[in-house]
C-alpha cells in the first residue's frame, strides 16, 4: 500500500475515524493503540502478509531484551548485543546473504576457486531495514539507561510497527516517539489540519515533480549512450532531486498522516541542498539515519575524540556501512566511502571559503549528485557509461527522453520552484504552514482544493507510470 | 474535530465537482474515430429499442472477433440479425459483463463465443495496453448500475477511479495532446453516430502476409504455441456465469475459434486440449483445426510475426461462410 495511491487514500481516513471514535473513555489510550497496532500490520502485510511475522519477531525479540536488560544490569550488554546480532542477523540473511554469498564467489575466483551452489532467492521485506534499525535503537537506549523498558506488549508493538513510518522511515528514537503512546491523544485542529497539509505537499512533491523526474532519469539511464551530451547531464541533476524529493515526499507524508493521530515524527529533510558543507549536508539529509548512525557508531568508535586518523577511520566506517544500508551491492560501498571521503575533501576547503561562500552549495550539490551516479548504478560498468556519457552536446536530443519540451520546461520550472520555496524557508523559517493554518476556514479550503487539484492535473500517474517511492528497497 | 471534517470534506467537493465536471465536458475524451467500442454500444442500444428489429446471433470476444468474421453477411445469409459484441484486448471476465448489461436491451437467439478470452490471465493484475483495453471497454458501457456492481470484479482498488474518470486516466493530454483537449472543449457533447446499419465490424485489414513474414516462420519459426494458450481459474469462472446467464435467458451457447495462418502457432493440438475441457459438448467451430488450413491461405491473414494475428477481410469472409454453414447445419436457430 503506497502512500500515493488510492488505497491509502482509502486506508487513512478508515483509521482516523476508528481511532477518533468515542470509545472506550476509560481505556482510551488501549483503543487508540490496538487501532494503530492492527492498521499497521494490515498496512504492512498488504505488501505481502509474511513478512508481518518478520516485524513481530523483531519487536518482541527486542521488547523481552528491554525488559531483561532492565531487570538484570550486570547481563545487559550481553543481553544487548544478542538483540543486535539477532536484528541484524535476521536484516543480513533477507537483504545481504545474495550479495555475500556473490562477493565471495567472486573472490575465490580471483584464486581461480570456483564456488558452486545456486544462490537463494529470498526476497526483501518492505522497510526491513528501517524498523530494524528503530528496534535496536530502542535497545541500546534502554541499556545506555536513556529511555525505561517499556513494559506494554501493546504499545511497544504499535511504537515498533507504527504504519506512517514504517517502511520509509524517519527511523524514531524510542525516546521521542515510544512516550506519545503512553498519553491518551487529544484531538487538536491545528495539528490535524498541519497533517493534512503535509501530506498534499508531500503528494506533490512525490507525483508532481519525483516521478517526473524519473521518467526521465530511467529513459537515460537505459540508453545513457543515446544520451550523451546534455540529457546525461541533465539526467545527473534530475535524480540528485528525484532521490529528494522522492525521499522527502515520502517523509512529509509520515509527518502528516502521524499528525492525524496527534502524534508528531521527527523532520527527516531541512533543505539539504542549500547546505554549505557537507558536514551540515548531512545534518539536514535523512537526518534520522545520520543521527542513528552518529549516536550508535560513529560516537561508540571513539568519535572524534581519539585523533585525526582515528575520526578519519570512524567516519568512513560510518559511512561505508551507511552505503551498505543502502543496498547490498558494492556501488552502495562506493557510494558510501565517497560520501565519507567527501567530510574531508572538499569540506575542509568550504569550511574556509568566506569570500564566495554562496558558492558552496552549489559545489555541494555538484559533488552530490555526481556521487548519486554510484548510488543509482546498478553496476559499476553502468556507472562507467552514464559518467561517459556526460557533456554538453546533443541540446537537440534533450527532449527526447520520455517527456517533451512543454512537461521538461515544466519540470525544470517546477524545480526552480522548489529552490525559491526552500531558499524562503531557509531565509524566514517556515512560515508558510503557519500562515496556512492562521487563514480563514475559506482559504483554507480553497488552498487545499487548488493543491489537490494540482496534483490531479499536473501530476505523472496512470498508466505506466512507476509510482513506488525509491527508499522502500532499502 | 467537527470544523476539521467539515474543511476536508468541503475541499473534497471541490475537487470531486471540478474532476467530475471536467469528466462530464469531455474535457480529456480521447480521440473518437479509434472508438469502435462506443459505437457499437450506440448501435446496441439502438437495436435493443422497442422498434429497433432486436439481434438475433450475438457473437461475443475482443479484437479477433470484431475483425475476423463479416456480420451484415451472417444476417443476410441467415436472415436474422447478427451482432458483434467485442471490445479490444478484453478477456472473458470483461465479456461477461459486456453481456450482462447487452442482454438488458436485446433478447439474441444464439450466443457465439470467440474463443480468444479464454485465457490465464489475472484480472485485477492487467496493466499497460491490456487494462487501457479494459478502460475503454468499460467506458463505454451505460448501464451505471452494471458497472457499478462490476468495478470490483474488473479492477483493483487503486485502478477503480481511472476506470470511472477519464479525467484522471487522461490528464497528461495537457502536456502531449493540447490540441484534442482543444477539440474537446470546443466539442463537449458526445459523438453523434449516422443513421445506419452497424453490426459491430471494426477494422478491415486488406493486405495478407507478406514474403517476408513467410520467411520468418521458415527462419525463427511459429510466434505462438499452443501449449501456452491455456484458460485460467477466471476465465473458467467467466464462462460459467456466461452459460448460466445464457441458460436463465434461454440463450444458445456455440464456441467458434478464429484462426491464425497455420504456420503461426505450433501444438495446435494442445490449444485444442487445453480449451476442450471448458467448452465440453456446446457446438464448437474450430476453424484452427488442420482440416480448414486449405480454407485459409496467406491472404486471408494480418501481416503481422506479433503473436496477436487478425484476419484480412478475405480471411473474415471464409471464417463468415464456414460459420454460416456450421449454424445451419447444427440447426442452431429457430427458423
Amino acid at each position: 500500500m503506497l502512500f500515493n495511491s488510492f488505497t491509502y487514500a482509502l486506508f487513512l481516513p478508515l483509521v482516523f475515524i476508528l481511532f477518533w471514535l468515542p470509545v472506550f473513555p476509560k481505556k482510551k489510550d488501549v483503543w487508540q493503540n490496538t487501532v494503530l497496532l492492527l492498521a499497521s500490520y494490515v498496512f504492512y502485510a498488504s505488501w505481502d502478509w509474511r513478512f508481518a511475522f518478520l516485524i513481530a519477531l523483531t519487536t518482541a525479540s527486542s521488547f523481552l531484551c528491554g525488559i531483561l536488560i532492565e531487570k538484570n544490569r550486570a547481563k545487559a550488554g550481553l543481553v544487548c548485543t544478542a538483540n543486535i546480532i539477532l536484528n541484524l542477523g535476521i536484516l543480513a540473511f533477507f537483504k545481504y546473504a545474495g550479495f555475500f554469498v556473490e562477493s565471495f564467489r567472486t573472490l575465490m575466483s580471483l584464486f581461480g576457486l570456483e564456488v558452486g551452489g545456486n544462490l537463494l532467492k529470498i526476497i526483501l521485506p518492505v522497510g526491513i531495514s528501517f524498523y530494524t534499525f528503530q528496534a535496536i535503537g530502542y535497545t541500546i537506549d534502554v541499556k545506555r539507561g536513556v529511555v525505561p523498558a517499556c513494559h506494554n506488549v501493546l504499545r511497544f508493538f504499535a511504537f515498533i510497527s507504527f504504519f506512517p513510518q514504517l517502511v520509509a522511515g524517519p527511523i524514531e528514537r524510542a525516546s521521542s516517539l515510544l512516550p506519545q503512546f503512553s498519553t491518551i491523544r487529544k484531538f487538536d485542529f491545528r495539528q490535524a489540519s498541519s497533517g493534512v497539509a503535509l501530506i498534499a505537499w508531500g503528494l506533490l512533491l512525490k507525483i508532481v515533480i519525483a516521478d517526473r523526474l524519473g521518467v526521465y532519469v530511467d529513459a537515460v539511464w537505459k540508453h545513457p549512450q543515446a544520451a550523451g551530451g546534455l540529457p546525461a547531464f541533465l539526467a545527473v541533476i534530475f535524480f540528485a532531486f528525484q532521490l529528494y524529493t522522492d525521499f522527502y515526499s515520502y517523509s512529509e507524508i509520515a509527518r502528516g498522516s502521524a499528525r492525524l493521530f496527534g502524534m508528531e515524527l521527527m523532520m527527516n529533510f531541512r533543505r539539504p541542498y542549500l547546505s554549505t558543507t557537507f558536514r551540515e549536508f548531512w545534518k539536514r539529509w535523512h537526518i534520522s539515519l545520520s543521527s542513528w548512525f552518529g549516536d550508535y557508531v560513529y560516537i561508540p568508535l571513539g568519535g572524534n575524540r581519539k585523533g585525526t586518523a582515528r575520526k578519519v577511520f570512524n567516519t568512513l566506517v560510518v559511512f561505508l556501512l551507511s552505503g551498505l544500508w543502502h543496498g547490498a551491492s558494492w556501488t552502495f560501498v562506493a557510494w558510501g566511502f565517497l560520501c565519507g571521503v567527501f567530510l574531508f575533501f572538499p569540506d575542509n576547503l568550504l569550511k574556509r571559503n568566506t569570500s564566495l561562500k554562496f558558492l558552496n552549495p552549489l559545489v555541494v550539490f555538484a559533488l552530490w549528485a555526481i556521487s548519486l551516479v554510484l548510488f543509482r548504478a546498478p553496476t559499476f560498468s553502468d556507472a562507467l557509461a552514464l559518467f561517459g556519457a556526460l557533456g554538453f552536446g546533443n541540446a537537440a536530443n534533450l527532449n527526447g527522453f520520455g517527456l517533451n519540451l512543454l512537461e521538461l520546461l515544466f519540470t525544470v520550472g517546477m524545480l526552480v520552484g522548489l529552490c525559491l520555496v526552500e531558499r524562503r524557508c531557509e531565509r524566514k523559517g517556515n512560515t508558510l504552514l503557519q500562515r496556512y493554518l492562521d487563514a480563514p476556514s475559506a482559504v483554507r479550503i480553497t488552498v487545499l482544493a487548488l493543491l489537490v487539484l494540482f496534483i490531479v492535473f499536473m501530476g505523472r500517474y496512470g498508466i505506466g507510470s512507476d509510482s513506488r517511492f525509491i527508499y522502500f528497497q532499502f | 474535530m467537527k470544523r476539521f471534517v467539515l474543511e476536508i470534506l468541503s475541499a473534497l467537493v471541490v475537487i470531486v465537482a471540478v474532476v467530475a465536471l471536467c469528466d462530464h465536458r469531455r474535457v480529456f475524451a480521447q480521440e473518437e474515430r479509434n472508438n469502435h467500442t462506443g459505437k457499437a454500444w450506440h448501435y446496441l442500444y439502438k437495436y435493443g429499442e422497442p422498434d429497433g428489429g432486436g439481434v438475433d446471433v450475438m457473437i461475443l470476444g475482443n479484437s479477433h472477433a470484431y475483425t475476423g468474421l463479416l456480420p451484415d453477411l451472417i444476417s443476410q445469409t441467415l436472415g436474422k440479425r447478427c451482432f458483434i459484441l467485442a471490445a479490444q484486448g478484453v478477456h472473458m471476465t470483461d465479456c461477461f459483463y459486456m453481456l450482462e448489461e447487452a442482454l438488458t436491451v436485446v433478447h439474441p437467439q444464439l450466443l457465439v463465443i470467440e474463443t480468444y478470452p479464454l485465457a490465464d490471465y489475472k484480472q485485477k493484475e492487467l496493466s499497460g495496453i491490456d487494462l487501457s483495453c479494459q478502460y475503454q471497454s468499460f467506458e463505454n458501457r451505460r448501464n451505471v448500475w452494471l458497472k457499478l456492481k462490476s468495478t470490483p470484479d474488473l479492477f483493483s482498488l487503486d485502478n477503480a477511479p481511472f476506470a470511472w474518470s477519464r479525467t484522471l486516466r487522461n490528464h497528461g493530454y495537457l502536456f502531449d495532446s493540447q490540441g484534442l483537449i482543444i477539440h474537446n472543449l470546443k466539442n463537449p457533447h458526445p459523438p453523434v453516430y449516422e443513421d445506419e446499419e452497424y453490426l459491430g465490424r471494426f477494422i478491415t485489414f486488406t493486405e495478407g502476409l507478406t514474403q517476408a513474414t513467410l520467411d520468418r516462420y521458415e527462419t525463427e519459426g511459429p510466434p505462438v504455441d499452443g501449449k501456452d494458450m491455456t484458460v485460467g481459474k477466471e476465465a473458467e469462472q467467466a464462462l460459467a456465469r456466461i452459460r448460466a446467464l445464457c441458460e436463465e435467458k434461454g440463450i444458445r451457447v456455440m464456441f467458434l475459434t478464429i484462426p491464425m495462418y497455420h504456420l503461426h502457432i505450433q501444438h495446435r493440438s494442445e490449444l485444442e486440449k487445453n480449451l476442450a475441457p471448458y467448452i465440453g459438448d456446446t457446438p464448437w467451430l474450430d476453424l484452427q483445426d488442420p482440416g480448414y488450413d486449405k480454407s485459409f491461405t496467406e491472404d486471408c491473414f494480418e501481416d503481422t510475426y506479433n503473436p496477436n494475428q487478425h484476419q484480412t477481410v478475405r480471411g473474415a469472409f471464409i471464417s463468415t461462410a464456414h460459420l454460416n454453414h456450421f449454424i445451419q447445419q447444427n440447426k442452431l436457430l429457430a427458423d
